[in-house]
């Protein structure tokens, strides 16, 4: 088994005409917690949609887990940006949660063990006595943790998360902070986010990202 | 209303019979997918699909009259147009090329075409006025059944699919990482919506089904606090509007259609206002208290 999580060769990636990312290669190891950082439109967002799978590069390639994005997608859990869902949209906290637990296009509702393990997650984000209590009706900073709740339902061996402390408050970052150095125990992290203080706290290798990639931090992990 | 439902046992007004049993065999499915229409987003595709379903009847009363395809009625040719413009769409999505609004406008409106076109080139008369507004004495029996089916395979790809279903609603990138076919269920979705929208066309007619799709849904999705409750609800909503109107209609001598949709626009625009006006008193309560 290989001992990197991501390991990026050659990557190119545009859309249309207008190139986002140049030649890109970097590598991430296991166990390790790496970092986007980069201005707008540099291609942050971008290379973490490579990672997942959801984009195809033009050139060069991407291996995940050992494996190609597509195949390790059901083993990574992510958190977009809470900002991107239907504030209006009616659902629970533990509807969003049990999503986690999808199996592809298998029918049928879902098992009692999915339920079980998506209440774990939702104590492990202190958010058990919200799982019946409407999405619509939280906070951003509990809107970003019931998505966290989501990607640990996964059970998964690398966690993504896209800007984790966008609109959230001091107090609820110095909680995400927290709660991610616990989970970094048992599996692999990789944030994008624009916050150079909350990197500094946490991250142990940081990729500078624009157009190209650039190592910005070196810890104990190789960039 | 006493007179209606006097009326709905007369032996001598089995059409209205049919409307009342169509009505509520086509609830349960306008309820559901309602609910699905509106959490996505798509009420617009629902409307392009809705008007292409005159090109499939144009074709169908066309091919039966001028080439005998005498089995071919324009309920089949309504539902392979609802169906063909919603793979179309979930096509056209999947490519990424094309800017949706415009297809969503050429379906539209050249589905209306092909349909005023091939009705004006079939010899003998073709009122399109009874399928774009509604006609309850166009309800067969054979109709009947055909919606029970229909009904039956709407709720059992809505139940056996809902995990799917409700997570391509909500975040259709989610659920493809958890290796859901999400271009394909949103196809079924679309397919799903064609085929319940063939359903109601007989009573309220092409132009006024989107309303009756979407109007139950929204009002019940103000006070539903999950995807399940506002399908319940929706189901419900649908059912009332659907026998308040014919009962109106049939008390008053209005149109079916118009009836059930103004009955339904009036109840959201009352419900619309009160949530308004309540949540500025309560907001004004507030501030006095504080």
């Amino acid at each position: 088994m290989t001992n990197d999580a991501v390991r990026v060769e050659g990557l190119s990636f545009s859309y249309g005409r207008t190139p986002v990312l140049r030649d890109v290669s970097l590598s991430i190891q296991r166990g390790c917690i790496a970092c986007f950082t980069g201005p707008n439109g540099g291609g942050k967002s971008t290379l973490l949609r490579l990672i997942l799978g959801l984009l195809k590069p033009q050139a060069g390639q991407i291996s995940v887990l050992g494996t190609t994005p597509e195949a390790a997608s059901m083993r990574i859990g992510y958190m977009p940006q809470q900002v991107q869902f239907d504030p209006r949209f009616p659902i629970t906290v533990m509807q969003i949660v049990l999503m986690g637990r999808l199996r592809g296009n298998r029918p049928g509702f879902y098992s009692r063990q999915d339920r079980f393990i998506a209440s774990t997650c939702l104590e492990e984000v202190d958010l058990a006595n919200f799982a019946n209590t409407p999405f619509s009706h939280l906070s951003g900073g509990q809107k970003q943790r019931v998505l966290i709740a989501r990607a640990l339902a996964v059970q998964p061996e690398m966690l993504l998360l896209d800007e984790p402390t966008a609109m959230v408050d001091n107090h609820i970052e110095a909680r995400l902070l927290e709660q991610l150095r616990t989970l970094h125990a048992r599996m692999t992290i990789v944030l994008v986010s624009h916050d150079m203080h909350f990197l500094q706290q946490l991250v142990q290798v940081g990729f500078h990202v624009n157009g190209t990639v650039q190592p910005a931090q070196q810890g104990c992990c190789h960039g | 209303m006493g007179d209606f439902f006097r009326a709905v046992i007369d032996p001598d007004l089995v059409f209205l019979r049919y409307a009342l049993i169509m009505a509520v065999l086509a609830s349960v499915a306008f309820g559901v997918v309602g609910t699905f229409v509106v959490a996505r987003r798509i009420s617009y595709i629902a409307g392009a699909i809705a008007h292409a379903i005159l090109g499939g009847i144009g074709l169908a009363v066309y091919l039966n009259r001028v080439h005998g395809w005498l089995w071919l009625e324009p309920l089949h040719g309504a539902l392979l147009a609802a169906i063909a413009s919603a793979l179309i769409m979930a096509w056209v999505r999947w490519l990424g090329t094309e800017r949706e609004d415009s297809v969503i406008g050429a379906i539209w409106s050249v589905g209306m075409a092909v349909g005023l076109l091939f009705l004006a080139l079939s010899p003998g008369y073709s009122n399109p006025t009874g399928y774009l507004f509604g006609n309850i004495l166009l309800i067969s029996k054979a109709d009947l059944w055909l919606v029970f089916l229909l009904d039956i395979i709407v709720l059992t790809v809505a139940l056996l699919f809902y995990p799917q279903l409700q997570a391509v609603c909500f975040d259709e990138e989610g659920a493809r990482l958890r290796g859901v076919a999400t271009h394909a269920f949103y196809a079924l979705l679309l397919c799903l919506t064609g085929v319940t929208i063939v359903l109601l066309v007989s009573v309220v007619g092409i132009v006024l089904v989107v309303a009756l799709l979407t109007l139950p849904a929204a009002i019940a999705g103000q006070f539903a606090s999950t995807f399940g409750r506002m399908m319940a609800g929706s189901c419900l909503l649908c059912l009332t509007f659907s026998i308040g109107g014919l009962g109106l209609s049939y008390n008053l001598d209005w149109p079916t259609g118009p009836a059930i949709i103004l009955l339904a626009g009036s109840v959201y625009l009352v419900v619309f206002l009160g949530r308004r006006i309540a949540n500025s008193l309560f907001a004004l309560k507030r501030s006095v208290k504080s």
